[in-house]
């Protein structure tokens, strides 16, 4: 298994993941979907989060997030971890209202996924399970990795920031790529 | 002044609220909107974790013994002694997420007044549901940083006239109007909450304004609440993973000042005042969902209008549920 490091990463990848593409492949490609593939944790950072009795209602509304297996809020840490069943995704998007409606403040999510490297209209993506892409936008040196990548399956991690990806409308996340492995 | 109960409260029933006022009801009524967080006695601004019903119940005693006249102690030949327990139950709805609450706010109240030199006391007690009171609390502002946050609320309360009003005493006079279990009358309240937290410090002010209006040709005086909190989280020193068993500490100063009441649109000189309570509190949280609570508040100032019955140290006993 080979992993990039930070350096590396910093040096030739600049990968940012563009949202939550909730793009209904084919059933053919969705049936050649690599087991295990999917997210395996978003980490939403909560502000607001000192009142341990009024977080309640946050823990309620992410468990109703579709996918949602498991909720963990670190209070100290302003950290609500969520980890998805097996082999699914979930829409940040959801994740970020149910914090809203929870009372408090969604800021960045740190995803970790496991997918397989493609491409959608030219740009970088993670084929997910289900169908479900995670778009990797343009830019440094991502497109060369994933030529030199592509169909193989990697562990990516990444913080969202809501970037508005040019020409793609409707998931206005965009991850910076902090850990990049192949996963066999 | 009459000696005896009966003709005391022949002559209270109308004329004023025989000394207790409504400034003495007041305990029983919760903070508009507390039924998600502390702390105890004061409101807070949050409008968070009740996507289903929430419930809050306490149980408020207090006495009001000794007569005073410009603040100091008199004697009174009566002797009178008012006894109010009340349990109070709150229903919370959170209509909007994290913008609007509504609820519902109904007492419980066990009253009583003893009277009369010792060996011919006489007694006259109510117990019963007392009004409905629909409450509101609308999100206003929230500043949101890593483990603090900044809110602030405004919110409302409809009280109704659903409890009976028409209790005698053993003349067949109804009692004072202050003993009633209801007031008649259709009152409301408006104010605004603060709330900032800092990691397991707590701050919160509240100020909220009664305006009570007439039934039966009295009325009780609008009154003026003041509330300041300060809460400390002492358990766990560290609050690591959600949900951690919790206690916290208060130490809340509680406000009112009361007009004077009306009866037939005169002021009634022995009615209204101020009054002040330093209320030492303590919280445990031991799930995610529930809480127990208790406060001690001490009448450390009281400077009530004319002749009135003083205030004995309120003890305030609830829990709090939040039902999914």
């Amino acid at each position: 298994m080979e992993i990039i490091g930070m350096t590396h990463l910093k040096t030739f990848v600049t990968l940012s993941l563009a949202g939550l593409l909730l793009l209904s492949l084919p059933q053919a490609a969705a049936a050649q979907a690599a087991p295990g593939l999917g997210m395996l944790e978003v980490i939403v950072r909560v502000d607001g989060l000192s009142c341990p009795f009024c977080a309640y209602g946050l823990e309620k509304n992410l468990r109703k997030v579709d996918n949602v297996a498991r909720v963990e809020l670190r209070v100290d840490q302003g950290r609500a971890v969520v980890t998805p069943k097996h082999g699914t995704s979930l829409e940040l998007g959801a994740l970020e209202r149910a914090v809203r409606d929870g009372g408090f403040t969604p800021r960045e999510l740190s995803v970790t996924a496991r997918g397989r490297l493609t491409e959608l209209n030219g740009a970088p993506a993670l084929e997910l399970s289900n169908g479900v892409l995670l778009l990797l936008a343009r830019g440094g040196q991502s497109n060369a990795l994933l030529e030199s990548s592509r169909g193989t399956v990697v562990r990516v991690e990444g913080v969202a920031s809501q970037d508005q990806p040019k020409g793609h409308n409707g998931h206005p996340y965009t991850l910076t790529v902090s850990s990049f492995e192949a996963a066999g | 002044m009459t000696s005896t109960l009966a003709g005391y409260v022949r002559v209270a029933s109308r004329r004023f609220a025989g000394g207790v006022g409504m400034i003495g009801l007041l305990a029983v009524w919760p903070a508009p909107a507390a039924a998600q967080g502390p702390p105890i006695n004061t409101d807070n601004a949050f409008v968070t974790g009740l996507n289903g019903a929430g419930f809050r119940t306490f149980f408020v005693t207090f006495d009001r013994n000794d007569l005073r006249l410009d603040g100091k102690k008199i004697d009174d030949p009566l002797d009178r002694r008012v006894r109010i327990r009340g349990q109070t139950f709150v229903l919370p709805y959170e209509l909007v997420p994290n913008r609007l609450v509504v609820m519902g706010v109904l007492p419980y109240l066990d009253k009583a007044l003893e009277m009369g030199a010792s060996g011919n006391r006489q007694r006259v007690s109510v117990n019963g549901f007392g009004d409905l009171a629909l409450a509101a609390k609308l999100g206003i502002y929230q500043s949101d940083r890593p483990n603090r946050t900044t809110r602030a609320a405004l919110f409302g309360r409809l009280k109704l006239p659903t409890g009976p009003e028409d209790a005698v005493g053993p003349s067949g006079q109804p009692i004072p109007k202050a003993l009633q279990l209801g007031t008649g009358s259709v009152d409301s309240s408006a104010g605004v909450v603060v709330t900032h937290s800092v990691g397991p410090l707590g701050l919160g002010a509240a100020a909220a304004y009664d305006f009570n209006t007439e039934s039966d040709d009295f009325a009780f005086g609008d009154v003026l609440h003041y509330d300041v909190a300060l809460g400390y989280r002492i358990l766990p020193p560290i609050y690591r993973t959600y949900p951690a068993k919790q206690v916290n500490l208060y130490v809340e100063a509680n406000g009112a000042w009361s007009r004077r009441d009306t009866l037939a649109g005169s002021r009634v000189p022995e009615s209204g005042g101020w009054l002040f309570f330093l209320s030492p509190g303590i919280q445990f949280i031991p799930w995610a969902s529930f809480l127990v609570e208790a406060t001690y508040q001490v009448p450390v100032w009281q400077d009530l209008n004319g002749a009135q019955l003083g205030f004995e140290p309120r003890l305030k006993i609830g829990l709090r549920w939040l039902m999914y």
